[in-house]
């Protein structure tokens, strides 16, 4: 009984607070996905359509990078790895010597896969 | 320990702040760019120490924001962890080029980065301690300055010197190499041989300022091979580079040496400084180590033992007799206070 009551007084310890600050992150994160993929398929349009599309490439580099950063840690890791893929694949136009043609399939691919992953995490 | 994190993204700001407080560092302030954390930084009343900075940032990334604070006279050693998802070599090469402490990769474990704050915090007590040490001397004659000991085995600040990484960041440097590029690196040890006698008769600021020359000379010949050194004390220098972009040439001692030999060096009284350089065999990491280990240092180190030691280098310099005086190279003196 007295273990009981002291424990009780001691509270959450930080570990616990932290876990519960993380499941509480994740949940905004979550609730932040469908804007996001929203924002995301813009910018796939923008690319599609040839307007500024390297700058909606480094846009979706951008979120891809972010989500990357993140989602593993709040407990998204297979969203963390399609938007890994993603950056890698947008990372890799920008080295010498790309088969452009090879690496669009690639973007496609692995943008999509992004799409469904964040489609999943968000639902 | 006060802690700045910079981070575009609010989700890891907030994550970072529940680490932090978890791990038993809740003085932790959050900016979302890196023009707010200049603000922030330059508004704070009492200094942060230490630094949480996330690389890729619109406008002025982590690498440019960790260049900026090193720039700022307070915070030229305090540590700067490095913050990102690539952990791709060119960026962790420019994140400790421009200063970067240590480097941290996302998604973050929060047990590992408590454990790089507390190296921070570490690193901060010895900073702390030796500014003590520096105010006291600054209130003291150039007597004093001239007593202050040296060890031979004392790990050496060096400052401004390309390439040069204090031993805590050039440790952490090769560990991280283990989750990159670790098997494309390769170490290689300098020795400088006759670094008893350059110790015995250098003043401790003198042999400050030669260790310096020597690793300039170092730097000036290791540049081209896109790498990283430090000083390991006993006048031993650890190189890393990548040999898949370059190989070091097995004339890399000579071609130290030579650089040392064109810079003058002069003892104190006039006489020539000479410096001989010996290199212990080059250690490929895959051959000896897992990766993220830092056990090749130590191999890199250890294998100038097996290397047949020059002629020459247990000579006394010219005119033993007459060190203790002014020298006319080292032109970093005249900042010092030496009249009396």
């Amino acid at each position: 009984m007295a273990l009981q009551a002291q424990s009780a007084n001691l509270g959450p310890s930080p570990e616990q607070e932290f876990q519960k600050k993380v499941a509480e992150v994740g949940r905004r994160f979550s609730r932040s996905l469908p804007e996001q993929l929203v924002e995301m398929g813009a910018l796939f349009t923008r690319i599609q359509e040839g307007r500024e599309a390297a700058d909606a490439l480094a846009g979706i580099r951008g979120m891809a990078h972010k989500i990357r950063g993140i989602a593993p840690t709040l407990g998204f890791g297979d969203l963390g790895t399609a938007a890994a893929r993603l950056e890698d694949t947008i990372f890799a136009f920008s080295t010498p010597d790309t088969d452009y043609g090879d690496m669009a399939q690639k973007f496609v691919r692995h943008y999509q896969a992004l799409a469904d992953e964040m489609s999943r995490a968000a639902s | 320990m006060k802690i700045l994190a910079v981070d575009d993204d609010g989700f890891i700001l907030e994550l970072l702040e529940g680490a932090m407080e978890a791990v038993g560092y809740p003085n932790i302030q959050t900016a979302g760019d890196a023009e707010i954390a200049l603000g922030v930084i330059s508004a704070a009343t009492q200094p942060f120490e230490c630094f949480l900075l996330d690389i890729q940032m619109p406008v002025i990334d982590g690498i440019e924001l960790c260049s900026r604070i090193r720039a700022m006279p307070q915070y030229q050693k305090t540590p700067i962890i490095m913050l990102t998802a690539m952990s791709e070599r060119g960026y962790i090469d420019r994140a400790f080029a421009a200063g970067a402490t240590d480097y941290v990769t996302k998604p973050f474990d929060v047990l590992e980065l408590g454990t790089r704050v507390k190296m921070a915090e570490r690193l901060n007590a010895e900073i702390r301690q030796n500014a003590q040490s520096y105010r006291t001397l600054d209130s003291l004659t150039e007597k004093l300055i001239e007593d202050r000991r040296i060890d031979l085995d004392d790990l050496v600040d060096v400052r401004d010197v390309d390439g040069f990484l204090n031993y805590q960041a050039f440790e952490n440097y090769v560990a991280l190499l283990g989750r990159g590029s670790y098997y494309s690196s390769s170490l290689i040890s300098l020795k400088i041989e006759n670094i008893k006698i350059i110790h015995k008769y250098c003043t401790a600021t003198e042999f400050e300022y030669a260790i310096t020359d020597f690793a300039e000379a170092i730097s000036d010949n290791l540049t081209m091979h896109s790498g990283f050194f430090t000083y390991a004390g006993n006048g031993i220098y650890v190189c890393v580079y990548n040999r898949v972009k370059d190989a070091i040439s097995e004339e890399f001692a000579l071609q130290v040496q030579d650089s040392i030999a064109q810079m003058n060096l002069v003892y104190n009284g006039g006489q020539k400084l000479e410096a001989i350089v010996r290199a212990g065999p080059i250690v490929n990491p895959g051959l000896f180590s897992k990766p993220g280990s830092t056990s090749v240092i130590e191999q890199a180190i250890k294998g100038l033992e097996n290397v047949p030691h020059p002629e020459g280098a247990t000579a006394l310099p010219s005119l033993a007799t007459d060190f203790g005086k002014r020298s006319k190279r080292w032109p970093r003196l005249a900042g010092i206070k030496r009249g009396i």
